[in-house]
């Protein structure tokens, strides 16, 4: 610079907020256990029995494991919706996306006879169609009627539990004369669609630090699925033309309209990949570890992905830590019903407090950091 | 006239002695010195980047100085955030309004500090505290009307009404007629004088050294972070304070030859916009030619806000044509015409010219990002959208420590530079130049002046829009008088006079 201004270089603290936001998170999860400990008190459980039941139940060879293959869909979710939040969208409906995408995902394996190298990607593509068709109706809404996509995701959410349902009890039912609902499913996938394993692959890799991923852990193609998500979202908006002009739709749409963007064609894209991600949340579950779907698939995991995406702060790449620290707290849960008397009823009651405290402290310590930064540094 | 020597016998109302700031690569303020007395309006100026505005966050509270004091009726204070400064009765107006858009006047003066009864909200009584305020200064606003929906003279009124609700006596005014008509500059500085004989203090910062001679009583000239000259009103003038800015002697004026016309860029027929029945624009024609300025002059708010956004595409027109280079762009969105060659200086460079938090590099290809240089196969080219920066920060005279700090850490001038230098830096053939000056020292006024001429000399087409009389009167080969949506009367440069074309814009003539 050829200015007369630059002439010292001040003390900057940016490190100081940096090692603050860096730290935001861990201190959360610090946080997390002390209120799971606190609330297990007051149950009457010993918190440190509870701590010490944690500890070894998660991190074991086979808790690790498990932590690791959980989070798979919950990184697949975390991505979902930060993709949507880059473009300043709040996809609620990822909830009812995914379940769809199952469904789809589950129905295209079973009644289609395909040799695998198609039916494969079939099964994928038919998941990511259901997202997408799932968030068709509030995409449109939210573009041309202005209707607010948290609202209409919302009531999508609440249609996509019927409707599965009815599609299940019907034209798609496994096992005829099945009444009661914890009985229904599809009818199991044929082979050539079922995901195969990755264990011998993922396992040659973590032998060499000498960890190897049981055979009960689902390690399968959805290990891969999420890599490429992950790589590609990562891609798209930081490397790409459309991921600025995401990027630019979700700070400023005035600003955005004078650049010459085109919104809503931007906001429909965005919503679209949105559902598509969306609709692989649940592919782990259905081709790989039940090869059916059925209405009783894990549910939530769409909601704990804005909880994901929000720790990452929608970066594609923070998704994958986060995605394995709320895994990791959702095995927490199973410790403390395997290895306490907390009752199940509070379990997750226990583990929605933990999910609340690291992603309030994670934000207030952030935020903190900004004001601190804004005034010292501006 | 106070005698100056009287006045430095009294306690002062804000004492900022040895204000030093730095930010990352800048020392925005150095060893800064400051005083203002009860019943005095103190002019701050000095270029773009000089830390005017940073010295103001200090003093309420925004930022912390890395060194120094500051007195408060001669007591040492600490002030660690806006609302010790409010307690302390200073306030501040920022250049760029803080005021919620969706709320009404009565809500956004009430926010913050709400007066409260029995646990609920006692509107009644804010109301009648807030009317008094009204006509004691002569000041009036409808409480009631939302926000956005008023002219900005307005809600800058609404923002000293909310100073004085907390009892500010003293007012800092951070470029406060930047945004503001002829108008209602004149009505502020009514306000600013009653609220002077009130005996309450001023920090009135502006650009315009005209309207400093006209309101200040003393004014402080800051260059570069440092304190160059302090001078009661009876020393200064324009030519003295230019000078001391810049550390050189400023010309004002600029050499505007006419050039040769060439043929029709831009060409409006019968255009007529029409919003909830409103006719916004009535059936307006006029054409710009290459080559040539044209300056559109007119009291805000008879459509110079529809005009822009029909050119530059964000709204279609009701009825009639709009040809650019020689093409009918009538439901053409902003990116065609764009890549017809459409460059566009915007009115309000942070709520559309920038990606505020983004850096530079980024807001570099802001509405050129379509552009064969940035993309191959629509990835980013990272290297030249830097070097592009670059390029517009050298040209233009930025002053940033580098090309990645996000946008909002430049000051608001450079800010208005930075957008001014990549619109022409992509060559359009049309330009359209909003408010191209807005927020700029005169250093910077004359070099954009130049650039515009340069681009018209260059057979270029540019269309001029300012609520600055002399600008237009400065720059344009031609002007249109903009009249309730519509071009009343058009003038040669060598017709046009101030006084008639006053008329024309206040409609007291028409053709
Ligand atoms: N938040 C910030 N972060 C980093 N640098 C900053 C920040 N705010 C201001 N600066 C730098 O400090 C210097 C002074 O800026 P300041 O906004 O005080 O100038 P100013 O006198 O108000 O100028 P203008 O007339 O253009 O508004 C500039 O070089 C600017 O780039
Ligand atoms: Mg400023």
């Amino acid at each position: 610079m050829t200015q007369e201004q630059v002439k010292t270089q001040p003390k900057s603290m940016e490190w100081k907020y940096r090692l603050i936001e860096s730290l935001a998170p861990v201190l959360g999860f610090l946080f997390a256990m002390v209120i799971m400990m606190i609330t297990v008190q007051f149950i009457g459980e010993s918190p440190i029995k509870a701590l010490s039941a944690i500890l070894t139940f998660s991190f074991s060879q086979s808790g690790i494991a498990y932590i690791v293959s959980q989070s798979i869909p919950l990184i697949i979710a975390g991505e979902a919706n930060a993709i949507a939040f880059q473009a300043g969208v709040f996809n609620i409906g990822v909830e009812g996306q995914y379940l769809f995408g199952a469904l789809c995902a589950g129905v295209a394996g079973a009644y289609l006879n395909l040799p695998t190298y198609i039916h494969i990607p079939v099964v994928i593509l038919a998941g990511m169609l259901g997202g997408m068709i799932w968030i068709l109706i509030p995409a449109l809404l939210k573009v041309y009627k202005g209707v607010h996509e948290v609202i209409s995701t919302i009531m999508m959410n609440q249609i996509a539990s019927a409707v599965i349902l009815y599609l299940v009890d019907g034209p798609f039912n496994g096992v005829r004369g099945a009444k009661q609902s914890f009985n229904l499913r599809t009818p199991y996938m044929k082979p050539t669609a079922v995901f195969p394993s990755l264990h011998n692959i993922v396992n040659s890799i973590t032998g060499l630090f000498g960890f190897k991923f049981p055979h009960y852990v689902a390690v399968d193609l959805s290990w891969l699925i999420a890599l490429i998500v992950v790589v590609l979202l990562w891609f798209l908006l930081f490397k790409t033309s459309l991921g600025l002009r995401i990027r630019w739709v979700g700070q400023n749409i005035s600003a955005s309209v004078y650049a010459g963007v085109d919104v809503k064609k931007t906001l429909l894209v965005t919503m679209f990949i949105s559902g598509a991600i969306a609709g692989l949340v649940g592919l782990q579950e259905v081709a790989y570890i039940s090869k059916f779907f059925t209405p009783n698939i894990t549910r939530g995991l769409g909601f704990t992905g804005l909880a994901v995406a929000l720790l990452a702060r929608n970066n594609p790449l923070g998704v994958i830590l986060s995605g394995l620290l709320f895994s990791f707290l959702s095995r927490a849960g199973y410790g403390l019903q395997m290895y306490t008397k907390v009752p199940n009823s509070l379990i997750g009651i226990i583990s929605g407090l933990m999910i609340l405290s690291v992603v309030v402290i994670d934000q207030i310590l952030r935020r903190y950091a900004r004001t601190l930064r804004r005034r010292e540094v501006g | 006239m106070r005698r100056v020597d009287t006045i430095k016998e009294r306690i002062p109302l804000i004492e900022l002695r040895g204000i030093t700031k730095s930010f990352p690569g800048v020392v925005a303020n150095d060893d800064i010195h400051l005083t203002l007395y009860e019943g005095e309006i103190h002019a701050l100026v000095g270029e773009n980047g000089a830390g005017k505005t940073t010295l103001m966050k200090i003093l309420y509270g925004e930022y912390r100085a890395d060194k120094g004091e500051i007195l408060v009726r001669g007591k040492p204070v600490r002030i660690t955030n806006p609302s010790v400064a409010v307690a302390l009765g200073i306030g501040m107006v920022h250049q760029h309004f803080m005021l919620v858009p969706g709320l009404t006047v009565l809500e956004n003066i009430i926010l913050g500090s709400e007066p409260v009864k029995n646990v609920v909200l006692d509107l009644s009584l804010a109301r009648r505290k807030i009317e008094d305020i009204m006509n004691a200064n002569a000041m009036p606003v409808d409480l009631d009307a939302y926000v956005e929906d008023l002219p900005v003279g307005l809600q800058q009124r609404v923002e000293i009404l909310k100073l004085l609700y907390r009892g500010a006596e003293t007012l800092v005014l951070d470029e406060p007629t930047a945004v503001l008509t002829p108008q209602e500059t004149s009505e502020l500085f009514k306000t600013l004088k009653a609220l002077k004989a009130q005996g309450r203090g001023i920090i009135f910062i502006s650009h315009k050294l005209n309207e400093v001679l006209e309101i200040a009583d003393r004014i402080t000239v800051i260059r570069r972070g440092r304190v160059v000259g302090e001078m009661p009103l009876e020393e200064a003038s324009k030519e003295k304070i230019a000078e001391m800015m810049v550390g050189k002697p400023v010309v004002l004026e600029v050499e505007n030859p006419r050039v040769e016309v060439g043929e029709e860029c831009l060409v409006l027929k019968d255009v007529v916009y029409e919003e909830y029945g409103v006719k916004k624009l009535d059936g307006i024609s006029f054409s710009v030619h290459a080559g040539e300025i044209y300056g559109v002059a007119g009291v805000e708010g008879n459509g110079q806000e529809e005009l822009l956004k029909i050119i530059s595409g964000e709204i279609y027109p009701s009825a009639g044509e709009i040809h650019i280079t020689n093409e009918v762009v009538n439901r053409i969105p902003p990116l065609g015409r764009r890549k017809l060659g459409v460059g566009h200086i915007p009115a309000d460079r942070q709520a559309q010219g920038l990606f505020i938090d983004m850096p530079l590099y980024i807001n570099a290809i802001v509405g050129w990002h379509w552009r064969q240089e940035f993309q191959k196969r629509g990835i980013l080219d990272y290297k030249a959208m830097r070097s592009t920066a670059s390029t517009i920060i050298k040209n233009f005279d930025v002053r940033t420590p580098s090309v990645e700090v996000p946008a909002s850490a430049l000051s608001g001038g450079n800010q208005q530079k930075f957008v001014v230098g990549r619109e022409i830096s992509f060559d359009p053939t049309l330009l359209l130049a909003a408010y191209p000056t807005r927020g700029v020292d005169v250093g910077a006024t004359e070099f954009i002046y130049k650039q515009l001429i340069d681009e018209k000399i260059r057979g270029k087409a540019v269309l001029l829009i300012s609520a600055d009389l002399e600008e237009i009167l400065a720059l344009s080969d031609r002007i249109g008088v903009l009249y309730r949506g519509k071009i009343i009367k058009e003038f040669s440069r060598e017709e046009a006079t101030p006084e008639i074309i006053g008329l024309y814009m206040l409609g007291v003539k028409e053709e």
